[in-house]
């Protein structure tokens, strides 16, 4: 995990993002206007730092991710593209997931049909 | 005069990006309490956020752009129109954009989305309308105005 909790956190003022015993755990909202200018090196950086770490699984909880743009789940797109080409070190993402968010109950079930052998949902 | 159970939200506004937060929650707060069920304003915000959303990215400078949101006359019905003047390139995409996913499986017009921005890792994300229709659960469409502006039109229902 060394390098994984190594990589800086993004600074955006509308989300809180932080490593929670192992865990990525992203609270608030993803909904600027370029989230691929403002997010997108964190999320490759994370990704990179996972393949680095060897690690076969990472959970990604959203259970307080209340509010993402169109350009946001691209990033998630990204993410699940980026692993299904890592063919070293490929592993697992887990989303917990609050079935309660409507954006949630309809985007995570698609990513999933996307990318079914990377994408694991884990309903809170 | 418009019926009881008729109400219309109107709002005229520079596009700009600042602005799309404020409009997108007093939305959604205002279809839940309309409609008196929390998901509908989430159904509704979704719209409201993509549709403003293209209405920044793609007007063409000096212009204003209008929301709409009305309920009725039934009082489970809804209609959310955004129109603006955007520049003609994407006009004639959203107009193709819109006629490719009508009458699709909003599920499956989604995905087919996510596996396009999947194969294409460079261009633009373009999943804001499948998502609109599924997530909204609303019918899209193109009006044009004699203007030269166009609407796009979110329909649904409780």
């Amino acid at each position: 995990m060394k390098n994984v909790e190594a990589v800086p956190m993004p600074e955006v003022s509308s989300l809180v993002a932080r490593l929670d015993g192992g865990r990525l755990v992203l609270e608030g909202t993803m909904a600027t206007q370029n989230p691929a200018a403002d997010l997108g090196p964190f999320f490759k950086a994370f990704h990179q730092a996972i393949v680095q770490d060897r690690l076969k699984e990472i959970v990604v909880d959203v259970t307080k991710l209340t509010f993402v743009n169109s350009s946001a789940i691209r990033l998630f797109v990204d993410w699940t593209t980026w692993i299904r080409k890592e063919e070293a070190s490929p592993y697992r993402l887990a989303f917990v997931t609050d079935p309660a968010l409507t954006w949630q109950k309809t985007t995570f079930p698609v990513l999933k049909n996307l990318a079914p052998s990377v994408v694991f949902l884990k309903p809170s | 005069m418009s019926a009881p159970n008729e109400q219309m939200i109107y709002m005229r506004f520079r596009p700009a990006w600042t602005y799309i937060d404020a409009i997108r929650e007093f939305g959604r707060a205002f279809c839940a309490t309309a409609f008196g069920q929390t998901e509908m304003g989430d159904r509704v915000q979704v719209v409201i956020q993509e549709a403003l959303e293209n209405v920044v990215k793609y007007s063409l400078d000096g212009t204003n752009s209008e929301l709409t949101i009305s309920i009725g006359p039934e009082p489970t019905q809804i209609e959310i129109a955004v129109t603006s003047r955007p520049d003609p390139a994407h006009a004639d995409y959203l107009r193709r954009e819109i006629e490719s996913i009508r009458g699709a499986d909003p599920e499956e017009a989604y995905l087919a989305a996510f596996q396009r921005a999947a194969e294409n890792p460079e261009a633009a994300s373009r999943l804001g309308l499948a998502r609109m229709r599924l997530e909204g659960r609303v019918e899209l469409s193109v009006a044009d105005a004699s203007d030269g502006r166009i609407s796009v039109i979110a329909r649904g229902s409780a």
